[in-house]
């Protein structure tokens, strides 16, 4: 059965302008994908009420990687937690992004969206090309491993541009067979037309208020080109960027 | 010797009082990963309508202190696929219950209707809180004469099933209550998620949903769940009671049972954990040895004032 895993934070710190990196200890071994995320109970006292979803960033012999930005109460309690402190984790939850097979993903990622295609790129080297699109090199999180191309809007370190229109030029080469995605809507939203004008598979990880995080509360819905709803949780958060409206 | 969980509802007798309610347990097995959904007394299944419903925009969620509002807007696939992934969760459940709403009183009716041939099922929860397109969107449940018409052709429509009628909360009188048992209801489900709303200051609108409000769900309502059953039951002393709002343990579950309950729905703590049901179930024996209860049915009602 699935359920909550106990795990012991042992790294929480500040990499960035309200950007926390959090490593924690899994009691058991779990075996995570790319994509993938997870519910982690802020407090046992159930105060905040719900579980807060966040992507997994990457995990190897019992030690998950966390990046989150600081937006609200949750967040906030969490990243004033002290190493050694236990939190439960239910995870992992949703659909992976698919493995390479030998294509070549160009993977795009805006701000906080990093942490899956941190993690796909740490699993895929050879096969993934990653941008990291931030507003300023100050935004960059101050990581052991910086596995990505930087791109800042105003040009203070890496590439200068908005990371769609430096993927834009990128994609000119036919260098690339599918393009992933994570990050704000507009930028998702930019990633589908560039997809559709590259005539790319292309795959966008999207975020939504959870409650459950395992496909029972339906609180999670999100817009389908269809004009249904598809839970992000269970049939997400990776979708096809045709298949959902952004 | 270990305590009698069992609760006898008439129609059928679960095996202990845990029920995971309506909305908060998915259309079928969904929940088969996380428990052993055989554990809780009976499962019930999310709202379902005749026609497919696509459900409201987000936020559909709003997390407030101790609870959740919620505008899912009855989000559902209709009746002819619902009936299609069934057969997962009656193969796994111990006892199943089908939660209904219609938008005129003859769905409600037609749906009662097809339920009753399917096997597997064992009663069906008529849920009254929601509108009545007919007539402007006036709640079925607000309204006594409907919820007894309601109630009577869903009892004509499903003669081999249970008929439990989920009221909406209970505000001043016992109306809804009494229409619902007196035109052949064998059950009541005392009662649904309770009118709220906030607002976003990130929006500077209320939420959650289109319309701006919910239902507030979780532990935040369970004190007034508490009274309710407890004057529902003091009003009809009879009367077979649901409790539903705001249980999250079993100690939760024992006090409702104490305040006039036969058994008590578990639905937003699920939530917080997909195997609620399971551990609830799990803490019960060694509560109710401790507080030195016999049974179920003795402990039903004990807490009330003479
Ligand atoms: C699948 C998934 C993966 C995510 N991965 C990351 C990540 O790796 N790094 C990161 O910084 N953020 C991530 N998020 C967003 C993160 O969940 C929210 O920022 C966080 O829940 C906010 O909680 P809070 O208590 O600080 O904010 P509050 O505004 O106080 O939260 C109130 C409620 O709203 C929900 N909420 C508010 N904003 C969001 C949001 N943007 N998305 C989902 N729920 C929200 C909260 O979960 C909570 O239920 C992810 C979201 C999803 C759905
Ligand atoms: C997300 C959500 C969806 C729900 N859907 C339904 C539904 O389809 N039909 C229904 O009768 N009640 C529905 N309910 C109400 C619950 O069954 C229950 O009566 C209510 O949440 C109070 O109990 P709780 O505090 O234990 O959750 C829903 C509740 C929630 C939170
Ligand atoms: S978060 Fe509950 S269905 Fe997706």
């Amino acid at each position: 059965m699935k359920t909550y895993h106990e795990c012991i934070v042992t790294s929480n710190q500040l990499v960035a302008p309200g950007i926390t990196f959090m490593e924690l200890y899994t009691l058991e071994s779990i075996a995570p994908k790319p994509g993938q995320f997870a519910m982690i109970r802020v407090a046992k006292t159930r105060d905040p009420f719900l579980a807060r979803p966040l992507s997994i960033m990457g995990y190897s012999s019992h030690t998950l990687k966390f990046l989150f930005r600081v937006t609200g109460r949750g967040t906030g309690l969490m990243s004033e937690i002290t190493n050694g402190y236990s939190l439960e984790v239910l995870m992992p939850l949703g659909n992976p992004f698919p493995e390479p097979q030998g294509r070549k993903i160009l993977a795009l990622a805006g701000g906080v969206g990093l942490p899956p295609l941190y993690y796909y790129k740490e699993e895929h080297p050879d096969e993934t090309t990653l941008l990291l699109g931030v507003k300023s090199a100050s935004a960059l999180p101050a990581l052991p491993a910086r596995p990505w191309i930087p791109v800042t809007e105003d040009g203070s370190a890496g590439l200068k541009g908005r990371v769609t229109d430096v993927a834009r030029q990128m994609l000119q080469s036919d260098e690339f067979d599918a393009i992933y995605a994570c990050g704000p809507l507009p930028m998702l939203a930019e990633v589908k037309r560039l997809g559709a004008e590259a005539g790319l598979p292309t795959l966008v990880s999207l975020e939504a208020r959870m409650a459950c995080g395992v496909g029972v509360c339906h609180g999670c819905a999100h817009p389908l080109t269809s004009g249904e709803y598809a839970k992000v949780c269970t049939h997400g958060p990776v979708f096809e960027a045709g298949e959902v409206v952004l | 010797m270990s305590a009698d969980l069992t609760v006898d509802l008439g129609f059928v007798t679960l095996s202990n009082p845990v029920i995971l309610a309506s909305g908060t347990a998915g259309h079928a097995d969904e929940l088969a990963p996380y428990m052993d959904l055989s554990i809780p007394g009976a499962i019930i299944t999310k709202g379902i309508s005749l026609r497919p419903r696509t459900g409201n925009p987000a936020p559909r969620i709003w997390e407030t202190s101790s609870g959740l509002i919620n505008s899912i807007g009855l989000e559902n696939p209709g009746i002819d696929v619902f009936l299609r992934s069934l057969p997962s969760l009656v193969s796994k459940a111990s006892v199943v219950g089908v939660n209904i709403f219609g938008e005129t009183v003859s769905e409600y009716a037609d749906l009662a209707r097809r339920l009753n041939e399917v096997d597997g099922i064992s009663f069906i929860e008529v849920n009254v809180s929601c509108p009545n397109v007919e007539k402007g969107g006036e709640h079925f449940g607000h309204n006594p004469d409907l919820v007894r018409e309601i109630t009577h052709l869903c009892r004509q429509a499903a003669p081999s099933k249970g008929i439990v009628v989920k009221v909406p909360p209970i505000i001043g009188g016992m109306d809804v209550c009494e229409a619902a048992l007196d035109s052949g209801a064998d059950a009541i489900t005392v009662s649904n998620t309770i009118p709220a709303a906030d607002v976003d200051l990130s929006s500077g609108r209320m939420v959650p949903g289109t319309a701006g409000r919910g239902g507030l769900s979780g532990p935040a309502v369970f004190p007034i769940t508490v009274n309710a059953v407890r004057q529902v039951r003091q009003a009809f002393p009879g009367a077979k009671i649901l409790a539903s709002g705001g249980a999250a343990g079993s100690k939760d579950v024992l006090k409702l049972i104490m305040a006039g309950a036969d058994a008590v729905q578990i639905g937003t703590v699920t939530f917080l954990d997909p195997a609620a049901g399971e551990r609830i179930v799990g803490e019960l024996p060694e509560l109710v040895e401790r507080l030195g209860i016999d049974s179920m049915s003795a402990a039903r009602g004990s807490a009330i004032p003479a």
